[in-house]
Parts: C-alpha cells; sequence; structure tokens
C-alpha cells in the first residue's frame, strides 16, 4: 500500500504468470467473470421470463438425475472445504502493503464484498493473526435507542482495529441511520485511530446513500474466474483427502476438475460457467459446487480419508459426478410490491431478525410471513435461528428480479 | 371546365374488389387489436424504462396500420388523381366539419398526441381534473384509470386548450410530495432532518434520486413537504402513505405537534 492510499498492486503483472489465487483490488478494478455468449444467454432469460407462466414447480431447484445421489456430507465436507484463508490474510497484507493509519495515510480501510465471499471471515482471521481489537456490531436495540458509544475502540496510537460487519452497525430505519453515521464521521476523522471496517456490498451501497462521503480507501476480493475457481477447487479436493478424485461432468463425462493434474491452464467450460453463474464470487461458487457434487450408488459408501465414489471404465481415479448447476428459483411476479421489498430489504441487511422486519416494512407481520414462508418453499430464502436471509441459490434470481424492477442493488452485480 | 360529381370518382366496385376491401380491413382490424393485446401484455411483465418504450409503441403503430390500410383501399375505392382526392377529401372534410367536428377534432388530436407525446401509455397524468395511470391511448380517446380505479374515457381534443400535467413523461421517476403541518414553535432543523431520515429508509424510494425535504411558513404553523421518488411509479400512493404513518410517529415520538385546523385558503 502507498503512503496516502491503499494501492493494491495488480498481482498478474508478469506477463504469462498466473494471477495469485488471493487477490485484493480497489472495487473498480473488479472484474467480474464473463463468458462470450453470456449477454446472449442473459437476454433470452429475459425473454422467456416475460412469456413464462409462473409456477412454483417449474422455478424450482434443479432434481439430481435418478441414477446418482448427492455426497454423503462428511465426505463432501472432507471434499469441499473448509477453506484455508492463510492465503486471503497474504493477499490482505500485500495490498495494505505495510499501511498503519499514519499521518499521512488515511485512518481507515474499507474491505467491501458480496454477500458469501468471505471477507468478514478474512477480516477477523486478519484480526486474530495481528492479534488486533475486532469489534462485534451493536445490538438492534442499541442501533435504534442510539445507544451505542463506540467506547470499546482504542484510543489513536494502538495499533488497527477490526469492524467486520458494518452491515451489523445500522437499520434501515428512521431512528436506525445516525448511529452509524456518527460511527463513520469519527472513523474517517481518525477519533478511533487507525481501523478496518468490513461491509457487505449492498449495505455499501446503501450506505454510500446514508453518508455520502468520498471513501478513498476500499479495498475488495478479486473476482475468482475460471482458473481460480480450478485452482481453489482442486486444492481442497486433496486438503483433507489422500485420494486424488476426478470430477466429471454427469451429463457428457468430460473432466470438470482434475486433482492431479497441476497444470492452470485447463480450465473446464463448467467451471468458467460456474465462475460465471456466481460473478466471481468465491463462497457462492463454493455452494453450488456442493450442491451439484454426486456418486454413483453403488459407490456411495465412502471410506472416510478416501474411500471410492465411483470409477470411470477407463480409468482407475475414482470419480465423483457434476450435475448441472440448479437454476436459480426466480421470485414470483404476483403484481404486488410484497416480495420485492422483503427481498431488497433483506439483502441490504445481510438478512434479518423477524421481530425487525415489520418496523422496516410497509406491511404487517402475518403478510410478511406469508411471503417468507411462500418464498421459503421456492427456495429462495432460508431461516436460521429467527434470522431469515436471500439462500446463496437464490441469490443469483433474487438480483436479477430487483435489478429488473429498478431497485438499488451492490456493484458487483449491477 | 367539366364538372366533376362525386358519384363518378368511384370505381365500379366488383366482388374482386369488395373482397379485397374486406381483406384490408380484416387484416388492418385483427392487426390492430392484436397490438393492442399483445403489447401491453408484455409491458405489463416489464418493470422499467421498456414498459414506457413498448406501451409508447403502440398508438404509433396502431397509426401505421391506419394510414397503411388506407393508402391500400384507397386505389379500389378511386382511381387516385389529384382532381379525384381533392374533390373526396374536400366532400369528406365538409361533411366531418359540420357533422362530426368534435370527433373529427379527437382523431386529429389523437394523431397529434402521437406524434407530440404529451401521454403515452404508463404515465401519471392530470387532464380536466382527472389524475391517474395512462392505460390506452385511442383513436378518439385516451384512457387513464385513477388511483380509486375508476376508467375515464377522456377526449384527445382536450390537448387543444387545456393543460396535461404529466408526471413520470415517459420514464420510471415520478415525483412525491408528502405534506406535514405542524405547529410553528419547533425545532424546524430536527425536523427537516427526520423527514429526509423518514424518506431515507423507505423500501419504496427510489436511492438514485434526491430527497428534498422544505418547507413554508404559514399563519397557522409550518407546513412541511417531503419531496422524494419511488422505485416504481405505480408505488406512489403506497410511498406517500408510508412516508406519512412513519413520518407522523417519529414526529408525534420526539415530542412535536402538529396544527390542529388547517385553513383551507392557507394549505398549499
Amino acid at each position: 500500500m502507498g503512503k496516502q492510499t491503499p494501492t493494491p498492486k495488480s498481482a498478474a503483472s508478469a506477463e504469462g504468470e498466473a494471477p495469485p489465487l488471493w487477490e485484493f483490488v480497489s472495487p473498480s478494478a473488479f472484474v467480474a467473470p464473463k463468458s462470450g455468449a453470456e449477454h446472449i444467454v442473459r437476454r433470452w432469460d429475459a425473454v422467456k421470463r416475460i412469456f413464462k407462466r409462473d409456477s412454483a414447480e417449474e422455478e424450482s431447484p434443479f432434481k439430481p438425475e435418478s441414477e446418482l445421489q448427492r455426497l454423503p456430507a462428511e465426505f463432501l465436507q472432507l471434499l469441499t472445504g473448509p477453506v484455508d484463508w492463510s492465503g486471503a490474510l497474504s493477499a490482505l497484507e500485500e495490498a495494505l502493503g505495510g499501511w498503519s493509519g499514519a499521518a499521512g495515510e488515511p485512518k481507515v480501510v474499507f474491505v467491501v464484498g458480496a454477500p458469501w465471499s468471505g471477507h468478514a471471515k478474512i477480516l477477523r482471521a486478519w484480526a486474530a493473526a495481528r492479534q488486533a481489537s475486532c469489534f462485534e456490531a451493536p445490538s438492534y436495540v442499541e442501533i435504534l435507542q442510539y445507544k451505542r458509544t463506540w467506547e470499546q475502540i482504542p484510543q489513536p496510537g494502538e495499533q488497527p482495529w477490526v469492524l467486520p460487519e458494518l452491515e451489523r452497525c445500522y437499520v434501515r430505519h428512521a431512528e436506525g441511520l445516525n448511529l452509524v453515521r456518527h460511527f463513520l464521521e469519527q472513523a474517517l476523522r481518525g477519533t478511533y485511530g487507525a481501523g478496518i471496517i468490513g461491509c457487505d456490498s449492498w449495505a455499501w451501497a446503501y450506505l454510500q446513500h446514508v453518508w455520502p462521503a468520498q471513501f478513498s480507501s476500499v479495498l475488495t476480493l478479486q473476482a475468482f474466474d475460471g482458473a481460480r475457481l480450478t485452482r481453489l477447487l482442486r486444492q481442497l479436493s486433496v486438503t483433507h483427502i489422500r485420494t486424488p478424485y476426478t470430477f466429471k461432468n454427469a451429463s457428457s463425462g468430460d473432466t470438470v476438475l482434475c486433482a492431479e493434474d497441476g497444470s492452470d491452464a485447463q480450465v473446464s467450460a463448467a467451471m468458467v460457467k460456474l465462475a460465471v453463474r456466481t460473478r466471481g464470487n468465491v463462497g457462492l461458487a463454493l455452494r453450488y459446487w456442493r450442491d451439484v457434487l454426486r456418486s454413483e450408488p453403488e459407490s456411495a459408501e465412502t471410506k472416510e480419508g478416501g474411500a471410492d465414489v465411483g470409477e470411470s471404465k477407463e480409468d482407475a481415479a475414482p470419480t465423483v459426478w457434476v450435475a448441472p448447476l440448479p437454476a436459480s428459483p426466480l421470485p414470483p411476479a404476483d403484481g404486488t410490491d410484497s416480495v420485492a421489498l422483503i427481498l431488497h430489504t433483506l439483502l441490504l441487511h445481510r438478512g434479518l431478525p423477524e421481530e425487525l422486519l415489520p418496523q422496516l416494512l410497509p406491511m404487517s407481520h402475518a403478510r410478511i410471513m406469508a411471503t417468507l414462508l411462500r418464498l421459503q418453499g421456492r427456495g429462495i430464502v432460508e431461516e436460521c435461528e429467527q434470522f431469515w436471509y436471500v439462500a446463496p441459490l437464490g441469490y443469483a434470481g433474487t438480483c436479477t428480479y430487483l435489478r429488473e424492477r429498478n431497485y438499488l442493488i451492490d456493484q458487483f452485480w449491477g | 371546365m367539366e364538372k366533376v360529381k362525386i358519384a363518378d370518382i368511384f370505381n365500379s366496385l366488383d366482388p374482386s374488389a369488395m373482397l379485397h376491401l374486406a381483406l384490408i380491413l380484416a387484416v388492418a382490424i385483427a392487426s390492430t387489436m392484436v397490438l393492442q393485446k399483445v403489447f401491453p401484455w408484455i409491458a405489463a411483465r416489464l418493470h422499467d424504462q421498456r414498459r414506457h418504450y413498448i406501451l409508447a409503441l403502440v398508438p404509433l403503430l396502431r397509426l401505421i396500420i391506419i394510414i397503411l390500410a388506407f393508402l391500400l383501399s384507397v386505389p379500389i375505392i378511386i382511381e387516385p388523381s389529384l382532381q379525384n382526392m381533392v374533390a373526396l377529401f374536400g366532400s369528406l372534410g365538409i361533411a366531418l366539419g359540420f357533422a362530426l367536428k368534435d370527433y373529427a377534432s379527437s382523431l386529429i388530436a389523437g394523431i397529434v398526441a402521437t406524434a407530440e407525446r404529451p401521454y403515452r401509455s404508463g404515465d401519471w397524468i392530470e387532464i380536466g381534473g382527472v389524475y391517474g395511470e395512462v392505460t390506452h391511448v385511442g383513436l378518439r380517446t385516451v384512457q387513464v384509470t385513477s388511483a380509486d380505479d375508476t376508467l375515464y374515457h377522456i377526449p384527445h381534443l382536450k390537448i387543444w386548450n387545456e393543460v396535461v400535467a404529466n408526471a413520470n413523461n415517459g420514464t420510471p421517476r415520478l415525483q412525491t410530495v408528502t405534506d406535514f403541518y405542524l405547529d410553528p414553535h419547533h425545532d424546524g432543523g430536527k425536523v427537516r432532518d427526520i423527514l429526509y431520515d423518514v424518506a431515507l429508509s423507505s423500501a419504496y424510494v427510489s436511492l438514485n434520486e434526491p430527497i428534498v425535504v422544505v418547507l413554508k411558513e404559514k399563519p397557522w404553523g409550518t407546513h412541511y413537504k417531503v419531496r422524494a421518488y419511488p422505485v416504481d411509479p405505480q408505488q406512489q400512493f403506497n410511498f406517500t402513505a408510508d412516508i406519512s404513518i412513519r413520518g407522523r410517529e417519529i414526529l408525534q415520538k420526539n415530542g412535536f405537534k402538529f396544527t390542529l385546523a388547517v385553513l383551507d385558503s392557507g394549505a398549499e
């Protein structure tokens, strides 16, 4: 990082050199993966939606082929995760480039990421590695009553602090905005010293209107294109299991991912498609990846640590089959605003507790719940401990739905 | 100079000519009906600028169909010489001018409205004291559906001498104004900030458009206006209702008092 502002380096500077797996860049340098036909496909999908009858069955997620079955949860966990964030920490360190918030440097650096992209986890891991203070967001009651004083944050002179979830520090309510305004003002003035603030991209888009300052020091994780995803998923597949697996397309039999192949040049069309579908969002890509892995019934009894899942006839390497990407379920076009308002509100806050929703939406609790349960049935939202979220596999359809209706959307999907 | 009798300019219409005319008429009517069904059906499934473009195409395409049908029919009915055309249109003009003056005026105004576009389908307009959404621009009338779901048929001739107020003018941008009337003894700056945040935090607000809170002192108190844009023009009434409900609640919670009576002459 430079002396004045964070200036992440372009890691792919050397010609012919593969870019690093993890890379932090400024949001303007974010490049969403694209395929040549993406524009045409998107237009064609939009045309199809005009003539398509609204039906829950038609829009339900992909149903696996009868001859294949999902992998057991334990084996799936071994094969696909958890992600080792150490590479991301190094990338963040490199992007920060020795920044300390000293005189002449920005006091605060923002790390913005799309939902599930892992920016909050990276910041927590970074704080733990640096033994920096990591602050959690105030409660919703504190936000609405404007009671939080931020006294926990250290005074200038100590090492940088971390606030990983700025999206949890505001509520889109007339009484829920002043606390975050006050915090941002004090943070940018340097009252709290140097700090790193993580923020979800949807909340970030909204907060630009709540506190319309010029944020110069903003970083984001570079998109995971097909090549990066190939490398990451290959790493994950051999981290916890001794036996290297080959991942093959369940429809065509083509190799999607080969754990033994070290060449970065071989990026399958399926990997490119996955990167395009998820707009380079690594967390979202992992969710899709876990959703499409299949095994043959006779070889489904896996032994932890490397038993066969399936064997193709022509080689001895055990095979995991990759089903087609499921279609992202689309919210129903029922002629009312309820669906769009609820989904947009959930995304702006990266999920909300059930009891808070009636305070933020112009409709009754009963109507909100009826809509949420309907959306849950379609796989568009999910509930976890009284919190409602947009489901990962429903995210793409939701973004398209909101964009078509002129709602404010985040910069990565815009 | 040879006098031309009107009856002489018409061709004799044999069965073949009659069939041609019937075919042209049938195709024109069918095309217009399909156009008027399909385009609004597609537009109803879109929610952005494309909706307005598609709706605006309907009267234009219908006019093109009518002109084409007319151009194809005239040579069948008459010999299309200059003399015959002048005689026919002169006679038609006199007849329409006397007998169907207003009807003809509305038809001509409809053509002018198609070209000048003071309103298009999807626009929210006020004309002759009626405010509502333009749902159909016909040959003679424009159909406007008000907020209480009443359909008004307003003849196009109104555009000759009445003011047509168009709130969104073919775009999704439609400004709404929400009024608050407060007792004059209060902190105006704080009220302005509260009302700004009320609009900013509305689920309906379009964040790409400005939010402005203005106020004016009146003999009976202070009149606040919150000017903001909903995401979709069709949300305008829900939007102002939302701002009114939440604004009133928060202002009352903060101890601000509303005026108990507003003179009609003083309110705007």
